[in-house]
């Protein structure tokens, strides 16, 4: 699945990649790519039904050297070609793929491959050799035109109605094999007991701790807003830390590790909350004292100003005064002056009337 | 392919598997082994794939293959153990999970896999010691308990990797020699019919170099 989601990112930007791979995977591989895989193993049994009739020969030498068909095609189907045949000879099976709009062109091509190597294979003598002959001659398979007419005229008789008909056969059979081994697991998991529960708790507690978080972070939020909520954030994670205690008690798995493992997360979360609330809090201190600062200025040019006009007023006062002074003084000369004036003019005049 | 010359000379062919979850490392602890390659970058393994190394034990030379699988394949069936003489249990140091899944593959293995078949359980990624999950005591303690081999490797550090191998081949060795000598002293000639489980695996050597089986 990874590797031809590769090759849609390298022919197409990311979100167009991302719809034809949900299309492809919708349209053309329904129930290929989930944990069961059931529709890929229902695909390798109609393929080694397809291989015995067209190679019997073949098929019974893999049989000998105990050599599945399986092990080479499934990957073969699985990654839809991509890395296993060369790029050019990928992107020629994929053109059919899509024009024809269903998985029989992936039947077609992987019996070509077979009917291009099947003679090679008959020689080898050892499982490991067989298949490791099998997949290096697969990658070299550099003829894409010779491959993509040997499987489109070669295999005519390959039709979606046939592989459907094979299909519905071979199902029951793997639906059993996969029913039949969980039926097992089953049981070993009940005697294995606690290390196989790991698994199942991974699913329940999670969700009950995601609820949790979710109201929490509700009341948290709602807090905030009142006040600057630092003190309610620590209050929070006591009771938070109280109700997962509860709630590990109240299940009594016995995965403590899970469970501490889920806490440190929750806990860092909460200290990572708490801790961006408190730099909210400094910035807001500060900026608070940005604004006294500025309303000092705003009072101390209000007194400047007034002690300017103040100065002014008293500068006026000065000048006016100094203005009285020089006409006090006038007013004080003249009198002196003519005083004297009129002394020195008696004085002179005295004799003469003597 | 280019192992042929070898195959005259060899005495005998050994089938081993690499089994665990998927990202354990296998392939890359068998590169490490058969070709003294690691690649960080390595991508999953689908479908079967394999290794060789020709090894000298006790004086005999030994070609052992490696079958390398997906960790995530749940569809393997019998037929992959099927001669399968060693097996390599394989779980991730950092990751808990796959060390508790070792039983369900331990269990898959005496189901399928032949009786005396050598199995070595091995802790990989012992470089990664700061993000450990399982210690080794766990491991050691578990491998005690089921009658199997214990070793902690480091496939990126080539730590124990040639080791763990060798001494599982060693013991495979050990054990297929001295099944031959009972049969020798059973009955007069070796042949493929007498005997029971280890034939299987004789089976695959024999088809190769029968003169060396029955010396």
């Amino acid at each position: 699945m990874n590797f031809f989601a590769g090759l849609l990112l390298l022919l197409m930007p990311e979100e167009n990649a991302f719809w034809t791979f949900v299309g492809i995977i919708d349209d053309y591989f329904e129930g290929y790519y989930t944990e069961e895989m059931i529709e890929s193993q229902v695909d390798q049994l109609v393929f080694e039904e397809l291989m015995r009739e067209r190679f019997p020969k073949l098929v019974n030498h893999l049989d000998y050297l105990g050599v599945q068909v399986a092990w080479v095609s499934g990957p073969w189907f699985l990654s839809i070609f991509v890395n296993m045949i060369p790029w050019e000879s990928v992107i020629r099976v994929w053109d059919v793929l899509l024009f024809e709009g269903n998985r029989v062109m992936l039947f077609r091509t992987a019996l070509a491959l077979m009917e291009l190597y099947g003679p090679a294979l008959v020689t080898t003598k050892d499982a490991g050799d067989a298949i490791t002959l099998l997949q290096s001659l697969a990658g070299s398979t550099f003829d894409s035109s010779q491959l993509v007419f040997t499987a489109c005229m070669g295999f005519l008789a390959v039709t979606e109605a046939r592989l459907q008909e094979l299909r519905v056969k071979h199902r029951p059979s793997v639906l059993e094999v996969i029913e039949e081994r969980s039926r097992k697991g089953r049981v070993w998991k009940d005697s294995k007991g606690i290390a196989t529960k790991l698994y199942s708790f991974k699913h329940d507690p999670g969700s009950l701790v995601e609820e949790k978080k979710d109201n929490d972070k509700g009341d948290m939020v709602a807090d905030k807003d009142v006040q600057l909520g630092l003190e309610s954030h620590s209050s929070n994670l006591d009771e938070l830390l109280d109700s997962l205690n509860i709630d590990s008690k109240m299940d009594s798995l016995p995965d403590l590790q899970e469970q501490v493992v889920l806490l440190k997360v929750e806990m860092c979360r909460l200290l990572e909350e708490k801790r961006s609330s408190i730099l909210r809090a400094e910035e807001l201190e500060t900026a608070l004292m940005e604004m006294v600062k500025e309303d000092n200025r705003l009072e101390l040019t209000a007194r400047v100003e007034q002690l300017e006009h103040e100065v002014a007023i008293l500068q006026q006062a000065l000048t006016d005064k100094q203005e009285q002074e020089a006409a006090m003084l006038q007013v004080l000369c003249v009198p002196v002056f003519s005083s004297v004036y009129f002394c020195s003019n008696s004085a002179r005049a005295r004799p003469k009337s003597y | 392919m280019g192992d042929d010359i070898f195959d005259e000379e060899c005495d005998y062919l050994f089938k081993a598997v690499v089994i665990g979850d998927s990202g354990v490392g296998k392939s890359n602890l068998i590169s490490r082994f058969t070709k003294d390659e690691f690649r960080i970058d390595s991508k999953p393994t689908i479908g079967v794939e394999f290794g060789y190394k020709n090894i000298k034990v006790r004086d005999k030379l030994i070609k052992a293959q490696i079958w390398d699988t997906a960790g995530q394949e749940r569809a393997i069936t019998s037929s992959y153990y099927r001669g399968a003489l060693g097996a390599m249990l394989v779980y991730d140091i950092t990751r808990l999970s796959t060390f508790v899944n070792i039983k369900k593959w331990l269990h898959e293995l005496r189901e399928f896999g032949n009786e005396d078949m050598v199995i070595i359980l091995v802790a990989n990624k012992s470089d990664l010691s700061h993000s450990r999950e399982v210690e080794k005591e766990e491991g050691k303690v578990f491998a005690e308990k089921e009658g199997l081999c214990f070793m902690e490797t480091s496939a990126l550090q080539n730590l124990n990797v040639e080791e763990a191998f060798l001494q599982m081949i060693t013991i495979i060795h050990d054990i297929i020699s001295q099944k031959s000598l009972e049969d020798k002293m059973n009955g007069p000639k070796l042949n493929l019919t007498n005997g029971k489980e280890i034939h299987i695996a004789d089976e695959v050597t024999a088809t190769k170099q029968v003169n060396c089986c029955s010396r």
